[in-house]
């Protein structure tokens, strides 16, 4: 073999293993962020669902206050029954806790990062350029690609199944067999330096159940947390 | 009146043909006489026919009234036996209300094989371009459908035909008797589809077109009657509706308007009987009325050629309370914008309701399934107008919906569970635990209504638990007392819907 041939042979060496390194490099931190994101949305919404507070006996009468207002303040109940009241929930609350780690779901995903279901939506995040940047990324997506639920890891003991109306409804009209919950994700939209991310999710207890939201992101201390939400619609 | 009991002859009458088909209205029972000797083939295919189990539902065949021309029979071997084919002389029934339809033929068909001898009755539905002169047999120029029934008078198949050649069909196998509703055009393999939207499973089933599909159509069936004034003389007396059948015919590409036109073609006469008329309703709605008024319940374009907004406009021109506090209550809201469209949800939802722009009172209700049944339309459409209203009347604090019980229990979920009204998780929790306690029985009931009552209102239930179900299994608050909805209970639920949405003539 020549030295010229040698040679050839080494610069070709080279040029493939870095053009896979560097191709894997950027593909597998796109995918790790995402997956990333995922196992925390997963565990933050995908939780079991638990019986309702009982009811209350009626004690609040209305005033003129705005009812929204009365949700959160709770002025909405007379005092002393809302602080019975509190009690009561929190005492739920704890046992629902409990009861909810020995709940095991089955959560169905949706087998693709998809384009986010934004085609339609024309939303103007006035205040926060760095949001409305986010946001035309993710309207600009026009592909989707695989999600692979063998590397997401969720907290919960729940079991993970690519979601499949085949599968997962017995007809047309009939509600979910076999699953708990449904998620279907967008594709993540990133900043340049993967320190923020906003993608569409939307999870769903029935196919009249659910929420569905852009979620936007920050990666704080190395883990990715919510920092706002535009809701899109609910089921 | 009495002279009105010695009619002699009752024929089935249609407008289609009466122009031009005056002797067949009076053939000559009496002197049927056989004048030519049949063949011994023929003679024994005759002497084997029995049509005393026939029945005329569906095919609209009266077999009291068919002549079979047995002397002008044609033949054919084919691979699987001899085929035989007679005309039907007796003009039959039919005054479609489809105006594609140009002309329609029957015949007796029998094939005869080694060891069975098969007979049809077979109808021929020709569409515009087709050759009159086409028979089953002969079916080199036809286009149009091609309907077999047996000797019981079940439908045996029923094909569509382009160009003489078989273009699609179906079988008893898939046959799924629903009877006719206004809404309701599918129903059949859960394949048949109304509009424009089901391109995408039109194609999954091979077939080209957006649009194109089965359609049923309407036939109704009359019958004349006529006084004998003595010798040869026969006073018109009046015509009797006898009933009415439909079947499906296969429409090519076009799109819902196409579809709709043959589906829903009668004037729109106010009401949302039988003469309903999709097309009308929006024409009306977007161009007369409350001229000058804004809509404020707007239905997108997308919906208007489909079953869910033939069920839309249904509910708005109904009397159900349960829709006139939802979303009839849009109407009277000036602050607030409804709107109806056909959508992107995600994949695992039916419909959606997208109250992103609360604040400046615009709620979008996006219907996304395709397919469904119209009852099914009807109890999806409502569920997500209690969504709606519950997102207005918690904004405004005005509801015709909630009484003061409803308030306080909505504030402690709404509060219990942290919902601020928004598309969240602590919205959608809130609003479907308050669903699931106080809106099961009444969504069940109002289907109920629209079904007039056809069973019990027990077998309604399923349309009650739409998308709540789960909450059910959970346990939920009804009157203040825990319930748990059973897996039993629910598979029955599930059963009984079957049943209503096999029979709904909604
Ligand atoms: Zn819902
Ligand atoms: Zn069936
Ligand atoms: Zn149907």
């Amino acid at each position: 073999m020549t030295v010229i041939k040698k040679l050839y042979t080494v610069l070709f060496i080279c040029l493939i293993s870095f053009s896979i390194h560097s191709c894997i490099v950027q593909d597998s931190e796109a995918d790790t962020e995402s997956y990333e994101i995922l196992n925390m949305l997963i565990d933050k919404h995908a939780k079991p669902l638990l019986p309702p507070p009982p009811p209350l006996p009626n004690t609040f009468t209305y005033d003129s206050v705005n009812i929204k207002e009365n949700y959160y303040s709770g002025h909405w109940s007379s005092k002393s029954d809302s602080i019975i009241y509190s009690n009561k929930l929190d005492s739920i609350k704890k046992k629902n806790e409990i009861l909810s780690k020995n709940i095991a779901q089955i959560i169905a995903i949706d087998p693709y990062f998809a384009v986010p279901w934004l085609a339609d939506s024309n939303f103007n995040f006035a205040n926060s350029p760095e949001k409305q940047r986010l946001y035309e990324a993710l309207k600009a997506i026009q592909d989707s690609i695989p999600l692979r639920i063998d590397r997401l890891k969720i907290t919960r003991n729940d079991s993970l199944t690519y979601w499949s109306k085949a599968q997962h409804r017995r007809r047309k009209g009939a509600d979910y067999v076999g699953v708990d919950i449904v998620a279907s994700f967008s594709r993540v939209a990133f900043d340049e330096k993967k320190q923020k991310a906003a993608l569409v999710v939307s999870f769903n207890r029935s196919v009249l159940a659910g929420f569905s939201a852009i979620y936007f992101l920050e990666k704080k201390d190395d883990k990715w947390v919510v920092i706002d939400t535009k809701g899109l619609w609910i089921s | 009146m009495k002279s009105i009991t010695k009619l002699l002859f009752t024929s089935f009458f249609t407008t289609l043909l009466v122009a031009c088909q005056s002797e067949a209205l009076f053939p000559d029972t009496d002197t049927s006489v056989e004048l030519i000797q049949l063949s011994p083939e023929v003679q024994a295919i005759k002497d084997d026919l029995d049509l005393s189990h026939f029945e005329s539902d569906p095919s609209g065949i009266d077999v009291d009234k068919i002549v079979i021309d047995w002397e002008n029979h044609i033949s054919s071997q084919k691979e699987d036996g001899l085929w035989y084919q007679f005309p039907l002389t007796t003009v039959l029934p039919a005054q479609l209300k489809s105006d594609l339809i140009v002309q329609q033929d029957y015949m007796l068909v029998v094939a005869i094989s080694e060891d069975v001898t098969e007979y049809s009755l077979v109808k021929l539905a020709h569409l515009e371009g087709s050759s009159p002169t086409a028979t089953y047999l002969q079916l080199g120029g036809f286009h149009g459908m091609t309907y077999l029934y047996d000797l019981n008078g079940a439908t045996r198949g029923v094909a569509y035909v382009e160009n003489g050649e078989t273009h699609t069909s179906i079988t008893t196998e898939h046959w799924h008797h629903v009877p006719m509703s206004n809404c309701d055009v599918h129903g059949l393999a859960d394949n048949v589809r109304m509009g424009t939207m089901n391109h995408n499973d039109l194609h999954d089933q091979g077939c080209d077109g957006g649009g194109s599909g089965w359609v049923r159509v309407a036939t109704d069936h009359y019958t004349d009657w006529y006084n004998h004034r003595g010798g040869n003389t026969w006073e018109y007396s009046h015509t009797e509706y006898t009933g009415t059948t439909y079947e499906y015919i296969w429409v090519e590409g076009g799109g819902g308007q196409y579809l709709n036109a043959i589906y829903l073609p009668d004037a729109y006469s106010g009401g949302t009987g039988n003469d309903f008329d999709l097309g009308e309703f929006y024409d009306w709605y977007y161009n007369e009325r409350d001229e000058g008024e804004p809509l404020r319940i707007q239905i997108d374009p997308s919906l208007q050629d489909t079953v869910a907004g033939c069920v839309l406009a249904k509910l708005m021109l109904g009397e159900l309370a349960l829709y006139r506090d939802t979303i009839g209550s849009f109407e009277d809201d000036p602050s607030f914008n409804l709107t109806f469209t056909f959508g992107e949800c995600s994949d695992g939802d039916d419909a959606c309701t997208s109250a992103a722009d609360l604040s400046d009172g615009n709620i979008t209700i996006k219907i996304q399934n395709q397919g469904l049944h119209a009852l099914e339309y009807a109890s999806l459409i409502l569920h997500e107008g209690i969504h709606a209203e519950i997102f207005r009347a918690v904004e405004t604090y005005t509801s015709e919906l909630l009484n003061p019980n409803d308030w306080e229990r909505l504030g402690q979920l709404y509060r219990n569970y942290l919902a601020d009204n928004g598309n969240n998780t602590e919205t959608t929790e809130a609003q479907h635990r308050f669903m699931t306690e106080r809106y099961v029985i009444p969504l069940a009931e109002a289907i109920w209504k629209l079904d007039n009552k056809r069973y019990p209102l027990d077998d309604y239930m399923k349309f009650g638990w739409d998308g709540l179900e789960r909450y059910g299994f959970t346990g939920y608050f009804h009157d203040g007392v825990f319930k748990r909805l059973t897996r039993e209970e629910s598979n029955e639920d599930y059963h009984n819907q079957d049943k209503v949405l096999n029979n709904t003539t909604f």
